[in-house]
């Protein structure tokens, strides 16, 4: 049901404090979150205390609630059964990811890569993909991911790391869905202002925006988009010539 | 186990977070936090992991959650116990149009868009009184904990 659709008066939704709203937070909490946004979620903890603390709070809720919740008979057996499994299987620990291994092929970035919060680095490094150019002085990488639903549900978007050298920057683009970007390393700006290490920017479909990085820094970014990036201006018609967009 | 799973599956996964805290029982720290979060977070990883294995196969079991926090070491005189205590007294507070969606997240394993679904609210109600709640909680519990 959309807002929009409902006649009853609402009262304002109050702004995100962190760039996610709680809602988005909870949702990650309670494992309901898609991939793509729980890595940003992921990410965005290790760069915000405060999100941390939200986070923690909201897991401390679940388990306080676990507890009100009445006791439900197991089937009969139950308890011989985990015992025979605790007997014979072998302990399963999760892999310990090495966090020295840069993704193959991509050395030279590794001592970069080491300053991403881990959620990012283990996703980098499971994926091991290749950095494939965007811009000069800009290149991405496909973190193998399904990007939200969008608006459009038959396209699927996706979620990508940039990498920004100082000064540099993306083609102006708007994009068919929303896109969503959070700065791990450096800062970028763009029409809308600057964003720095743990900030979100949230670019619209009707929004061109041209990010650059900030002199100084290589920024690194994560980003979602729910739908296919539309480039404008004169590489977008090249874009629409191979076919690319629709 | 109030997940949403169907029945087999909330007793094969109670069966599996049981045995999940006989091995992992040597890392509980209550001094990061109570047992009840710590029994959370490990039925709901391994409620993740059982619903995505079959789309996602290769998806990563590990979770910052059960990670000890880096950003927030509380004095460790503070028991766990008394953060829960506190954390059920703020609970206790909110108004209850604003608990009980957060009752539905937790028992009914809802997103916050299947609780305006489900519930016939408007997206922006359920998350403006998700916002306010766990606003409330927080600045209940600064300095408490």
């Amino acid at each position: 049901m959309s807002d929009e659709l409902n006649p009853r008066v609402e009262p304002p939704v109050p702004v995100p404090d962190f760039g996610l709203g709680e809602e988005v937070l909870l949702d990650y909490v309670t494992g309901t979150l898609d991939d793509a946004t729980a890595l940003m979620v992921a990410a965005l903890m290790e760069l915000n205390p405060q999100v941390r603390a939200m986070v923690d709070l909201m897991t401390d809720v679940g388990g306080v609630l676990l507890e009100e919740v009445e006791p439900v008979a197991m089937v009969a057996g139950a308890l011989e059964s985990v015992l025979a499994q605790l007997d014979t299987a072998t302990v399963l620990e999760p892999a310990v990811a090495d966090a020295d291994k840069g993704p193959a092929g991509n050395q030279k970035h590794s001592d970069e890569l080491a300053l991403l919060p881990a959620a990012v680095r283990r996703q980098v490094q499971t994926r091991d993909g290749t950095w494939s150019f965007v811009a000069p002085g800009v290149k991405a990488i496909d973190l193998g991911i399904e990007g939200p639903a969008g608006a459009d549900a038959s396209t699927r978007g996706e979620v990508k790391l940039y990498r920004l050298e100082p000064g540099r920057g993306v083609y102006g683009h708007t994009h068919k869905g929303q896109e969503v970007t959070l700065v791990l390393t450096g800062a970028f700006a763009d029409a809308h202002g600057r964003f720095g290490p743990g900030d979100i920017s949230i670019a619209s479909p009707e929004v061109t925006h041209r990010p650059v990085a900030e002199k100084g820094a290589v920024c690194y970014a994560l980003a979602i988009t729910d739908a296919p990036l539309r480039l404008t201006g004169a590489l977008g018609l090249v874009q629409r010539v191979l076919g690319q967009a629709d | 186990m109030r997940l949403g799973a169907a029945e087999m599956l909330a007793e094969e996964l109670s069966q599996e977070v049981m045995i999940t805290l006989w091995r992992k029982a040597a890392q509980f720290d209550r001094r990061q936090s109570s047992v009840s979060t710590w029994l959370y977070t490990i039925a709901r990883n391994r409620r993740i992991d059982v619903l995505r294995r079959e789309k996602f196969p290769q998806y990563d079991p590990d979770d910052p959650l059960l990670l000890p926090s880096e950003t927030e070491q509380p004095d460790e005189a503070v028991a766990a116990g008394e953060r829960e205590l506190a954390v059920r007294a703020a609970l206790e507070t909110l108004p209850e149009e604003q608990a009980a969606l957060i009752r539905l997240a937790f028992f009914k394993g809802w997103s916050h868009s299947e609780i305006a679904e489900k519930q016939n609210l408007p997206l922006g109600t359920v998350k403006s009184r998700l916002r306010l709640a766990f606003r409330k909680l927080k600045g209940g519990l600064d300095g408490v904990v």
